[in-house]
């Protein structure tokens, strides 16, 4: 409580500074007359229009707390910047006369807006009873994709020196990057036979290219009679790709096909979830569209052990990448070292040989999203996948958790003739820094969620 | 029984070896009693030559020229398949084939094959040639960087290859051609060695038949007369290349070998270039080509493109053929052409001209790549030491056997 006052006062003074350094108030009411803060932004971005990235430099910025002034009648928001050492601009602040008592001046920062931006905004710095105010600063922001941004992200934190990771976090904390709503759907178009009672429904989504498309279908021809695909396009630029190609092989489509237009890019878990929605099979196989089959007996194998096991509420498959190893064999909560020791989900064997005596079925923590199999009925009061993540990524773990603490349990069938070209839409959305970037935003995440339970498991686990 | 043989060229438009090969198909089917077949060859706008997706040519109505519709190259299946369904609608529907039989699927598609099967309700027969359903690059089988020919493909060499493809795409278009060949009935191959690459590459070895490509009916005629004796004037050993003068077929390697030869082997050589379409190449090759020429110390000729009714003639006018591909080759036509005149054969040891040409029986094999090591066998050529008159391979009957292994997988009864 008094801490929270105590922000409460400095807020209402760094309010009261910058009405003062404009005239329109009083100076008297600040304790200690406001000085104008040498100060300077590079660069200005948004993301959703509700985040602002911030860089540039201001006076010995390290010496105490940084406020952001937006406009007169949105609150300010206290900054939390990556501070940095700029001996260029000591030299430049003592040729305009001023005193740097310190080389550290250069600063990034994030924060989630309080309201509308306005043409300039003020960086104040608060230290003691000392208030100093910038003058207005025009600004025109920029806004970026959220894949950007976590570029962006990536290449503050790493420039910044120190902890790369810690830097990343502290930016990511700095920012509430809530789910999007979800997305409307724009379109709905079918193809082939209807659909009459399928057992399974096949959910594929599709972001950034149609390469697999042909793939898919070309598949449908080794398929069950009773399954149908759902394809959902969460690209709103891919649709007419997709669109037409489908138009086009109409004649050789042999399976009922949906094809589900999303109206904007809602994400991995909301195109799955809007997917689901459109299901109508006993049974839901998530797929991701680089997922490639020799035939379907998987799926038939997999329905009967959600069939003869009540106490399976999950079934996932052993995939290999394109040379033949290990891509999925079961997934295993960890503690992993190159994320600080949070908690994530290890990929058992990835990228070994396959081990031809595995036993199959096991039951191991999870299994991928990749592909899985679940029985629809079981999400029929709520979302199959969190959107609470970001692009495909620890969607497929909170599931299995979500599974096994309502007491069920996560099957994994060792298969062969299955294939995961993995994380080829993930490679459209970002580059390796961007990527890294994304996991630990979901990795974060993830941890706030799942992290105690996690812990409790791991304890109930070890022997007394 | 109605057979459409599908091309993915007209040889008298595009004289590829494929393309040769598919007509000298077609021309041995319309000889033999119960088959009637119709030749359709892929074909560019301005050869069709109307508004229309076909032609007759030449206004032959057993040989039809399609346009075919656009084509991915990477992935060997047609970018539009429904008109590609229509296109084979309207053929079956004028031609009611009983077998259709695809000479290559560049231009139109291995889709192409799933497409008619279904459409005509027929036996659908796939003659490969090249290795473009393995490789990317032309088809050939040979590194994009060193131009050194590839033995094994795998999605991440092939990624190494062409680094803006990720190794996944490499893996999920072999999965997918291998599964739209399940709709040919019968796939020939004209070489082993072709087959074998197939093989490695995960086609069921049982599934693909080794034929031999047929010589055509005129080749037959041309080589019957007794020969006449040799009019040249000239007593150098004459050496000749026929074919395509590119990147692949190693012409400026056998321009190379012979920079290396003594001045008195060069002055009593002659090499004869029958080379075509040296004018598609790019400047810096076709620069190469010239000034190998232009060096030489050995007399050399390029009479650019010749008719293919004058090659039996042409080839029984040199002393030597010299066969220098650096990639694998499948089955040279060339090679095929000189066994039947019986002119021995100077070839690189590798894939199908290793296979066709039994070292020291046809002819001789040089390490392929290699212009010292070719330069030492046309040493030995020159000079004496190596003296080689292969018997003449019997055209016609062997032309009777290639057909008839051709009907047989027809399933032409009484064969």
């Amino acid at each position: 409580m008094r801490a929270r006052a105590q922000a409460r006062v400095r807020e209402d003074r760094v309010r009261r500074a910058v009405r003062g350094l404009k005239g329109a108030d009083a100076a008297a009411s600040v304790r200690a007359e406001p000085v104008t803060l040498a100060c300077h932004l590079d660069s200005v971005e948004t993301v959703n229009g509700r985040q602002i990235v911030l860089r540039g430099w201001a006076e010995d910025i390290g010496r105490g707390e940084v406020w952001l002034h937006i406009g007169s009648s949105a609150a300010p928001i206290r900054l939390n910047p990556i501070i940095s050492v700029r001996e260029d601009v000591s030299a430049h602040l003592r040729k305009e006369g001023h005193h740097p008592e310190t080389d550290r001046h250069g600063f990034a920062a994030t924060a989630t807006l309080s309201g509308a931006l306005g043409p300039t905004v003020h960086i104040s710095l608060v230290a003691g009873p000392w208030t100093a105010v910038s003058a207005a600063l025009p600004i025109a922001p920029q806004e970026i994709p959220v894949a950007a941004f976590l570029h962006l992200a990536v290449d503050i934190a790493r420039r910044t020196g120190g902890s790369m990771l810690a830097n990343l976090a502290q930016i990511l904390n700095a920012l509430s990057l809530d789910p999007p709503p979800p997305p409307k759907v724009a379109d709905v178009r079918r193809f082939g036979p209807a659909a009459a009672a399928p057992r399974a429904s096949i959910i594929i989504p599709f972001y950034g290219n149609a390469f697999f498309l042909i793939d898919q279908l070309e598949a449908q021809r080794r398929a069950p009679l009773d399954v149908e695909w759902i394809l959902v396009s969460d690209d709103p630029g891919l649709t007419p790709v997709l669109l037409d190609q489908l138009t086009r092989r109409a004649a050789t489509i042999e399976r009922p096909t949906t094809l589900v237009a999303l109206g904007s890019n809602g994400g991995y878990a909301h195109a799955n979830n809007i997917g689901a929605a459109h299901a109508a099979g006993q049974y839901l196989l998530l797929m991701n569209s680089d997922v490639l089959c020799d035939d379907f007996g998987f799926l038939d194998r997999g329905v009967a052990h959600l069939q003869s096991h009540a106490g399976v509420g999950c079934v996932g498959f052993s995939l290999q990448f394109e040379d033949g190893t290990v891509q999925h064999d079961g997934v295993s909560f960890q503690r992993v070292p190159w994320l600080e020791q949070l908690w994530a989900g290890e990929h058992l064997g990835k990228g070994l040989p396959v081990r031809p005596d595995a036993p199959s079925p096991v039951d191991v923590d999870a299994v991928t999203g990749a592909l899985m199999l679940l029985r629809r009925a079981d999400f029929a009061s709520g979302p199959v996948l969190d959107p609470g993540y970001h692009f495909g990524d620890f969607e497929d773990a909170d599931l299995c958790l979500r599974v096994a603490e309502q007491g069920q349990s996560i099957a994994l069938l060792r298969e062969t003739g299955l294939w995961h070209l993995e994380r080829q839409s993930l490679r459209l959305l970002a580059d390796q820094d961007g990527r890294r970037a994304m996991t630990t935003v979901n990795c974060l995440r993830f941890n706030e969620k799942w992290g105690a339970v996690l812990d409790r498991r791991t304890a109930a686990e070890r022997p007394s | 029984m109605k057979v459409m043989v599908v091309a993915h060229g007209h040889p008298a438009l595009s004289p590829g070896g494929g393309e040769r090969a598919a007509y000298s198909l077609f021309e041995h089917l319309k000889g033999t009693e119960g088959i009637d077949p119709v030749f359709v060859a892929r074909a560019d706008p301005a050869d069709i030559a109307h508004d229309a997706w076909f032609s007759s040519f030449r206004g032959k109505p057993d040989e039809i020229l399609w346009e075919t519709p656009a084509y991915d190259w990477f992935r060997r299946t047609s970018e539009k398949p429904d008109i590609l369904r229509l296109h084979a609608q309207a053929l079956i529907d004028r031609f009611q084939p009983d077998v259709v039989h695809f000479h290559h699927y560049i231009f139109f598609g291995v889709d192409a094959i799933g497409a008619f099967r279904d459409l005509a309700r027929c036996r659908t027969v796939l003659t490969l040639h090249e290795y473009a359903l393995i490789c990317h690059h032309d088809g050939q089988m040979v590194k994009t960087r060193t131009f050194r020919p590839c033995h094994v493909s795998s999605p991440a060499e092939c990624h190494a290859c062409f680094p803006e493809r990720p190794a996944a795409q490499f893996f999920a278009r072999g999965h997918l051609l291998r599964h739209l060949l399940d709709r040919a009935d019968a796939l020939i191959s004209p070489s082993a060695f072709l087959r074998d690459r197939h093989v490695a590459w995960g086609i069921p070895q049982d599934r693909i038949t080794v034929i031999e490509n047929l010589l055509p009916p005129a080749f037959e005629r041309a080589i019957a007369p007794p020969q006449a004796a040799s009019d040249r004037a000239s007593t150098r050993v004459r050496l000749g290349f026929f074919g395509t003068l590119n990147r692949y077929k190693g012409a400026p390697l056998l321009l190379d070998a012979i920079r290396h030869l003594p001045p008195e082997i060069s002055a009593r050589l002659e090499l004869v270039l029958f080379g075509a379409k040296l004018e598609d190449q790019p400047d810096e090759f076709q620069q190469i080509v010239k000034k190998g020429i232009a060096d030489s110390t050995a007399k050399v000729s390029l009479f650019g493109p010749y008719e293919n009714r004058e090659v039996a003639r042409l080839m029984r006018g040199v002393d030597w053929l010299v066969v220098p591909s650096t990639w694998w080759e499948n089955s040279p036509v060339v090679i095929q052409e000189a066994l039947a005149v019986g002119t021995p054969i100077l070839a690189s040891n590798i894939g199908g001209m290793a296979e066709k040409v039994r070292d020291g029986i046809d002819g001789l094999h040089f390490l392929a790549g290699s212009p010292a090591d070719l330069a030492e066998r046309i040493e030995a050529i020159v000079s004496g030491r190596v003296t080689l008159q292969p018997t003449p391979v019997n055209v016609v009957d062997r032309n009777r056997q290639v057909l008839d292994a051709h009907l047989r997988l027809y399933g032409v009864p009484g064969v």
